[in-house]
């Protein structure tokens, strides 16, 4: 009996080495046949809105983080994106000649395998590239991209040098960038009257270590002095002495760069610490997760995107195709970023005239202020607010939190009047 | 000679075939042949996805073979590889990538480094070297170390690597990408790096101090009582794995042409060590440990764009580590390299066609 059994596992372990061995060159060939073809059809996500109806496509392909950290922030923006793309659509598509579809592949928050995904959509035939909410892990994809002269977008990761890093012209940010940021989160400040700052930061990742630095110069510009700076790393549980220092510290303000799960925790030790100062939160925080944080919100606010209800935006349009499509209000005001996504790319090969991969990463460069969901955009005038090209000049918003309701005001929208690097 | 059991089982009595670093070529030919065709048939018939996939599938089995040449043949489990490999990969790329990227990304870098611009190979061998001399220094204290507290010291290894690559800004650029790598890590030089490795892993296992680190897998005293210097074999396994990772960590680097230290951390590390535990503690095993794991993993990821249920695919590696741990504790392939299974499989058979019915090896 024992002799059968230990035969038996010893073919089995023989027979999982031959099947792997032949599954690698043949197994893969052919599932590869399948999703490199040029129908895409057994891996691609539906299209969205109307779809094509005999006139051309614009095929958007998204290696987005549906697994992983980053699908925090880049699952809203697919709602985002997939509300401004039926509004699109039902309107007639771009400029009345394409409908715009959309295909979304799991790049698992890793880079290599974002890489894999790139590759996957471009041999699907997609005519612009987007990339996940972190420039720095979209690098590998977004070259793959540009190498194939795709326009390539990262959906709201922040680092300014990601147009540089990529072959030009194709590569793109949805954001205005850490810089920016940093730099209107310290003239929010200043506007307020705070002169002292406390600054919590992480090397774990350049937003985190680049924002406050920006933050730090424009804040000193301003007259403002920082009394303190604490240093974590990302996935940290525990800021309980950090609080105390903090508190002793008496700081006008507490700028804290970080993100949930890690901006909760320190928020709740700093509510656990006594802390009555106001603290200014980042985009990082526009997430319905947020709320766990607890009392700490009231006297906190928030530097985001959305919520602009001024002229030259799709706001409203973009708000009823979502409530239309989810039934619903977005669980963040960055989920209008997904918006900007369609329009910027529709604007584009609208003014392009084509569908081509280089006019319309020209056409994009250019592109003079166009209407999006979260305000007046631009990419052709951006250089002259301090910004680099392929970087967008967009509206900030001041964003405070209804506890009760959890959800988030808009008090107000600003860009601030400069940039620092 | 100690190592003629290492190559053949004392278990299966039979002719010698030859001296064992012979039997060992011979027993890692097979393998290197079948990553080869592998390559070829992937390159000729494959899509750019697939290429993708297959290439990096041959840079993990080496990160895997690199890990089995210490782990799988000590006993000791090894966090700190990925560590090697991410060392590897930031060196060559260091020596590697043009100067006028250089002067943008890591501007306050020493000049030496600024313009440096080696050629690939030479820059992956300094790679190499230096990391094994990392590991060597490292090691020595390290080796001394059994069972948990050996592996919670390798975390600390991979945790310091990470944390000194993350802080490095004027050289690594920290936390952000090292981009502008150049690319020339090609499906046929990661599986021709590949088939090296196999090669070194095998001869390693066979040779005398390989045999020496079996031992000391099973009873450290006992080996020692033998004439083992269990730290000795402990140390070169150790520094010669981490220069095999740090050949992974090379090829990876060229391959992405980006760098990011987040990237070397847990979840590769969990990838790499599930390789070897699936396919067992020999250098066939991690390959087909590695195999299978790619494999899944790869038609995982497609279903799960399919079937839209992110999060499929580790779910169901998990079930397979769990369900390989229940049914072959030892891996897949146990302790048996493939060539030395399939020998005593036909010297079973042989003895059954003579009629003899008792012996038997591979099983």
């Amino acid at each position: 009996m024992t002799g059968r059994w230990i035969t038996w596992r010893s073919r089995a372990g023989a027979a999982a080495a031959v099947v792997a061995a032949c599954a690698l060159a043949a197994g893969v060939t052919a599932c590869g046949s399948n999703s490199d073809s040029s129908t895409g059809a057994a891996s691609t996500s539906a299209g969205t809105g109307t779809g094509s109806s005999g006139g051309g496509t614009y095929k958007i392909g998204w290696a987005e983080a549906k697994t992983g950290y980053l699908a925090l922030v880049d699952q809203p923006l697919e709602k985002g994106l997939r509300a401004e793309i039926a509004r699109i659509n039902d309107a007639g598509g771009i400029d009345g000649k394409y409908k715009i579809e959309l295909e979304t592949r799991d790049m698992k928050t890793d880079a290599a395998t974002g890489a894999t995904v790139a590759q996957e959509l471009l041999s699907d035939g997609i005519d612009a590239l987007i990339t996940t909410c972190d420039t720095d892990v979209s690098l590998p994809g977004a070259q793959i991209a540009a190498q194939q002269n795709t326009p390539v977008i990262s959906s709201c990761g922040a680092g300014a040098q990601f147009p540089q890093q990529v072959p030009a012209p194709y590569g793109f940010l949805n954001v205005s960038g850490t810089e920016a940021e940093g730099s209107a989160i310290a003239e929010y400040a200043n506007k307020k009257g705070y002169k002292t700052a406390y600054i919590l930061s992480s090397n774990s990742e350049a937003y985190t270590s680049r924002l406050p630095a920006a933050f730090e110069k424009r804040f000193k510009e301003l007259g403002g002095r920082i009394v303190g700076s604490a240093q974590y790393k990302i996935g940290d549980t525990d800021y309980r002495a950090t609080a105390t220092k903090i508190v002793s510290a008496n700081p006008d303000v507490i700028v804290p760069a970080a993100f949930p799960p890690d901006s909760i925790a320190f928020l709740k030790n700093l509510a656990a610490a006594g802390n009555t100062k106001p603290i200014i939160l980042n985009d990082g925080n526009d997430t319905p997760a947020i709320f766990g944080a607890g009392s700490q919100l009231k006297n906190s606010t928030m530097i985001t995107y959305g919520g602009y209800t001024g002229p030259d935006s799709t706001a409203e349009q973009w708000l009823a195709a979502y409530k239309k499509m989810f039934g619903g209000e977005p669980g963040s005001l960055q989920t209008a970023l997904g918006g900007d996504l369609a329009d910027a790319l529709a604007a584009a090969v609208k003014a392009a005239g084509s569908t081509d991969g280089t006019k319309v990463a020209n056409a994009l460069r250019g592109l003079p202020t166009f209407p999006g969901a979260t305000g007046p955009v631009t990419y052709g005038d951006s250089t002259k607010f301090g910004l680099t090209p392929g970087v967008p000049k967009k509206m900030f918003a001041v964003a405070t939190f209804d506890l009760p309701n959890k959800s988030f005001k808009v008090v107000e929208s600003f860009f601030p009047d400069k940039v620092v690097q | 000679m100690a190592n003629d059991a290492g190559a053949t089982s004392a278990a299966t009595p039979g002719r010698q075939l030859g001296p064992w670093w012979l039997r060992s070529l011979g027993g890692s030919a097979g393998l290197m042949v079948v990553l080869l065709v592998i390559a070829v048939a992937v390159n000729a018939a494959g899509s750019p996805t697939d290429l993708r996939v297959a290439t990096t599938f041959f840079i993990y089995l080496v990160v895997a073979l690199g890990l089995q040449t210490f782990t799988g043949y000590s006993g000791i489990i090894s966090f700190a590889h990925v560590g090697f490999m991410a060392l590897g990969g930031y060196a060559s790329a260091l020596l590697t990538t043009p100067a006028l990227i250089k002067q943008t990304s890591i501007p306050d870098a020493p000049h030496w480094l600024m313009s440096a611009e080696l050629n690939f190979w030479v820059a992956g061998a300094i790679a190499v070297v230096l990391v094994m001399l990392i590991a060597f220094v490292i090691g020595i204290p390290l080796v001394r170390l059994n069972g948990a507290p050996a592996a919670v010291a390798t975390i600390g290894v991979l945790v310091i690597v990470n944390t000194i690559l993350s802080n490095s800004d004027s050289i690594t650029r920290g936390a952000q990408a090292f981009y502008g790598i150049p690319a020339k890590t090609t499906i046929f030089v990661a599986a021709a790096v590949a088939a090296g490795a196999v090669l070194v892993a095998r001869l390693f296992r066979d040779s005398d101090s390989g045999l020496g680190l079996r031992s000391s897998r099973l009873d450290v005293l006992g080996s020692e009582a033998s004439g083992v210097n269990v730290d000795r074999v402990r140390l070169l396994a150790w520094t010669l794995s981490a220069g095999i990772a740090a050949a992974g960590g090379v090829l990876f680097a060229h391959y992405l042409t980006t760098l990011l230290p987040s990237v070397f951390m847990y979840n590769l590390t969990l990838t790499i060590l599930t390789m070897i535990i699936i396919g067992g503690p020999t250098a066939s095993g991690a390959v087909v440990g590695a195999m299978i794991v790619s494999v899944a993993t790869e038609f995982l990821r497609r279903a799960e764009d399919t079937f839209s249920a992110p999060g499929l695919s580790t779910v169901v590696l998990g079930i397979f580590i769990l369900v390989t741990m229940i049914v072959r504790p030892s891996g897949l392939l146990g302790r048996w390299e493939i060539d030395t299974w399939l020998r005593g499989r036909w010297r079973q058979v042989r003895r059954v066609q003579s009629g003899t019915t008792t012996g038997g090896g591979g099983s």
